[in-house]
């Protein structure tokens, strides 16, 4: 083969001629070319075209929109003449037609705003072609998040992803569209979980003394059964022989479960335990007093849905957690919050206090009777629902702790078990983010480490439109937190229906099978018809990673872990060698 | 001199218009009666027997399994125009031709056709014999550096016309002469395979062994009547897939057998619609195929099959298939002619 110089190049492959007949023009952007008789080019394809235009050689990297065929008649009535409609008849001359393909540029080396020349030839990508078209090649901090996809079933080598626009230094957060049941948004996460834990264990013992540390604590919220209580179990649909390979060219040897997983969930009502939850490992209860509720400045989060939400609910909540509360200014300036020694002690006492209508003038006499009235009834509600986290009787309960210092293995904190609450699961989540701004703001922060956070159904907790607490919370994590350290690792079936700034915010967005219905929604409109399509019709191991390029098309690996219930085989992983997993 | 030829002999450009070809003189149905002389009607049958012939080939039979079905398909093409004018010393207004000529052979491969040679040329051609022979010379080497070669029309006897549209035929009948030649290099590639030519043989047999290489003329345009008024009927009762007995022609320099086969017509269609004439060089038919008409039958069902069917070609009624490939394939080579009109302007200065 023949580059733009007309120099022999056996080993690379042409597989077309950019062409620009009138209505298929080339543009800076798109180009088409012809595909000669026999070869095989395929949809989402890397391709490389040159042209040697102003004296110099310019490269186009492209990907493959589609692929077309086009026989050589004029209508559908010389289809039917060639056969003179007679489908047992073989006509003397095969249909000749024509297969050509329309290739979006990714990538114009060196940088020019033009397009290639028609009759350049177009030679199939390779590892070296899919870097460049990615830009992985100017990646200084790459997380490899899967298999380029080059065509139907071939592969042109890893997927990076930049960490200085996941993890904050340039960009942060990462958000995963993908409908219920594929394994594409939950298994995605972990993956990238995996992946992060096992670069930063890889760093922290190849440069010990690196002074900027990379430190990770996940923190994956479960929100579908008890299906991520199983995480530190292998799965049955896992066969070494068939899905090793694709761990392994990702740089994974031995890929197994995770290890040391720290399971989190509901306290019991009436008991000191954990809800059930078929977890082979230990759980610990997670379940607030009045008394932790006040010391963590976590008040005005039971009462954080949209339709509480008035001025003079507000006013009276706020009015009464300041009652409640006694703020110390400790020597080094910082401030301790604790229950009132004259307040209620518990939920209960909380809730007769409200009832007997003579209290109500220890605070200011402004609240109508009316909200007083809607507040007794919202915290009768919260008690009773709620009861269990929300320790009723209780002076004590257990609060989470999740202040890490260092890189630490997974945490899973339940949610499934609130389901009935919604309102309570929104203020364990907005718990768990309040905790960690403090852990990341705080005196204690510790420089370096980054708590990511996995959460499904964001459109539950970051609903499009409200401007309830909790969204505002997790918008402002989305927004000002990955500068902190705080990584919001997101997930939901329709993006559409979630906080817009949320979305907005996150960096790198990752595309599983959605629906089509989805994808015709306006917040998809960024992506071609072409891509929307494709969206639609991903299958199980296959995502759309979009950074600040065209989406990229890469194959995951199957998780060796379970991923519910069903997956897991019942046995914990081995943890006969190491206490780490060797990653 | 070079490219300066032209201004220098008061060259101007020439709007193209629609040239007013010359009335061709009108026949009459006494000429019918006379036999054409060197048309043997009585080859196959006797001139008053004539009528429609079955082809012997039974429905099922395919060219595909026929071992002397044609496999090689040339086609030539000449698209140009009079572009510019001089003024020769003697007074006379000099056409010059820009055109583009080329020859094609598509090869039939698997029910594909394939091009197995091609070559196109650009040229430019005008009498030359008006003007200094050093200054054509030079004018021919300049052309020669920028990609167009150049023609020289000689005048028949020698004696070159004032009248501008005898002299602008006798250019563009150059193109096409030289672009025979192309086609009889196209025809000598084709190496002794069966091949098909778009046109008359009697311009191209330079190309061919008329004693032994199987090539065969599939004619479009009728421009002489070799029948007589019973083979008029004959041809024009002739359904689709039918032929009519050969005959042969003897005039010029290559006899040949031929008959003509209908490919297409009837229901509304004018009666000579659809009716391409076929010729075979005599001295090889009857060296190889003598009173051979089982090779002629399978001769016109390959042209019969082979027959264009995409109703969107203007021609598709006395067309192949091989052959309108051929045409799209040639002329994808071509470049526009407004492109190269404009080149020959910039160089010449016009």
């Amino acid at each position: 083969m023949a580059d733009v110089h007309g120099n022999n190049t056996p080993d690379i492959k042409v597989i077309g001629k950019v062409a620009s007949p009138p209505q298929r023009e080339s543009t800076s952007e798109v180009f088409h070319f012809w595909v000669p008789r026999d070869e095989l080019v395929e949809k989402t394809q890397i391709v490389r075209t040159e042209s040697f235009v102003s004296s110099k050689v310019i490269r186009f990297y492209a990907i493959v929109e589609e692929v077309y065929r086009q026989s050589r008649k004029k209508n559908i009535g010389e289809e039917f003449d060639a056969f003179d409609g007679d489908v047992d008849y073989q006509p003397e001359f095969r249909g000749e037609g024509v297969t050509f393909a329309t290739a979006t540029i990714l990538r114009t080396e060196p940088p020019v705003l033009a397009p290639p020349l028609e009759q350049s030839s177009v030679f199939l990508g390779d590892e070296n072609d899919a870097r460049c078209a990615y830009r992985a090649d100017e990646i200084e901090n790459p997380l490899a998040i899967g298999l380029i996809k080059n065509g139907g079933s071939a592969i042109a080598g890893l997927g990076m992803i930049d960490l200085d626009y996941l993890l904050g230094i340039n960009g942060g957060h990462l958000n995963v569209n993908g409908v219920a049941g594929r394994g594409t948004k939950s298994s995605f996460l972990l993956f990238v979980i995996y992946q992060l834990l096992r670069v930063a264990r890889h760093r922290a013992q190849e440069y010990p003394s690196d002074p900027n540390p990379l430190m990770v604590v996940p923190i994956i919220l479960n929100v579908k059964g008890f299906d991520l209580f199983h995480i530190n179990c292998w799965s049955n649909r896992y066969e070494t022989e068939k899905h090793l390979e694709t761990w392994q060219k990702l740089g994974v040897e031995d890929p197994r479960p995770f290890d040391n997983v720290t399971f989190y969930a509901p306290q019991i009502p009436g008991g000191n335990v954990a809800v059930e939850t078929q977890c082979s490992s230990k759980v610990q209860p997670y379940s607030w007093s009045l008394s932790n509720i006040i010391e963590k400045g976590l008040f005005t989060y039971l009462f954080a849905d949209d339709d509480s939400m008035n001025d003079n609910f507000r006013a009276l909540v706020l009015d009464l957690e300041a009652y409640l509360t006694l703020e110390k200014v400790e020597k080094d300036g910082s401030v301790t919050r604790s229950l009132q020694n004259h307040a209620p002690r518990t939920f209960q006492e909380l809730l007769e206090w409200i009832s007997n209508s003579d209290n109500r003038n220890s605070l200011s006499p402004d609240h109508h009777r009316a909200t007083w009235s809607k507040l007794r009834r919202k915290l009768l509600l919260l008690i009773y629902e709620g009861n269990g986290v929300l320790r009723r009787y209780d002076q004590n309960g257990h609060p989470l702790n999740l202040g890490k210092r260092e890189t630490t293995d997974p945490i899973v904190v339940d949610l499934n078990a609130l389901t009935r609450v919604p309102s309570l699961q929104r203020f364990v989540v907005a718990t768990i983010l309040q905790q960690l701004v403090n852990e990341r703001t705080g005196t204690n922060r510790v420089e370096g480490l980054i708590y990511l956070i996995a959460l499904d159904e964001l459109n539950r907790f970051a609903p499009r439109s409200s401007r309830d607490p909790i969204t505002q919370l997790i918008e402002t994590v989305a927004a000002e937190m990955r500068s902190q350290g705080i990584i919001l690792l997101g997930a939901q079936q329709q993006a559409s229906k979630v906080s817009e700034k949320v979305i907005e915010n996150a960096s790198i967005r990752v595309i599983g099978r959605s629906g089509s219905l989805e994808l015709s929604q306006s917040i998809w409109r960024f992506l071609s018809k072409s891509n929307q399509r494709k969206a639609a019709e991903l299958t199980v191991s296959e995502k759309m990673v979009i950074q600040d390029n065209e989406p990229m098309h890469v194959l995951v690996p199957l998780p060796p872990w379970a991923m519910n219930p069903r997956e897991a085989k019942g046995n914990l992983a081995d943890n006969d060698d190491d206490d780490i997993a060797t990653y | 001199m070079g490219l300066d030829f032209i201004k220098n002999y008061n060259g101007c450009r020439v709007e193209q218009y629609d040239v007013q070809f010359p009335v061709l003189a009108e026949g009459t149905d006494e000429d019918l009666n006379q036999t054409p002389e060197n048309v043997d009607l009585d080859y196959e049958v006797k001139h008053l027997d004539w009528e429609p012939l079955n082809l012997s080939t039974s429905p099922n039979w395919r060219p595909s399994n026929w071992q002397e079905r044609p496999t090689h398909f040339i086609d030539g093409k000449d698209v140009g125009e009079t572009v510019a004018s001089v003024r020769a010393p003697s007074g006379q207004l000099v056409p010059i031709r820009l055109s583009q000529i080329g020859s094609i052979t598509m090869r039939i491969e698997n029910g594909e056709c394939r091009r197995s040679f091609e070559v196109v040329e650009r040229v430019v051609s005008m009498a030359v014999d008006l003007f200094p022979w050093t200054e054509v010379e030079s004018f021919a080497a300049a052309l020669q550096d920028n990609g167009f070669r150049l023609l020289p029309v000689r005048p028949p006897g020698g004696i070159s016309s004032f009248d501008f549209e005898i002299m602008r035929q006798r250019t563009q009948n150059r193109s096409s002469t030289e672009m025979e030649v192309l086609e009889e290099t196209a025809i000598s590639h084709s190496e002794g395979e069966p091949t098909v030519v778009d046109g008359r043989l009697q311009h191209r047999i330079g190309g061919f062994d008329i004693d032994n290489s199987p090539v065969f003329g599939v004619i479009k345009t009728h421009r002489q009547n070799y029948l007589h008024i019973l083979g008029m009927q004959v041809l024009y009762g002739l359904e689709a897939g039918q032929r009519t007995p050969v005959f042969s022609i003897s005039r010029g320099w290559l006899p040949v057998v031929s008959w003509f086969v209908r490919l297409a017509g009837g229901s509304g269609a004018t009666p000579s619609t659809g009716i391409v004439r076929v010729e075979a060089s005599k001295s090889w038919f009857e060296r190889h195929h003598k009173h051979n008409w089982d090779f002629v039958d399978k001769l016109s069902r390959t042209v019969y099959e082979y027959r264009c069917r995409e109703r969107s070609y203007g021609r598709a009624a006395i067309s192949l298939h091989p052959i309108v490939r051929a045409e799209e394939s040639l002329g994808s080579l071509f470049q526009p002619l407004s492109i190269l009109s404009n080149r020959f302007y910039r160089l010449t200065q016009l």
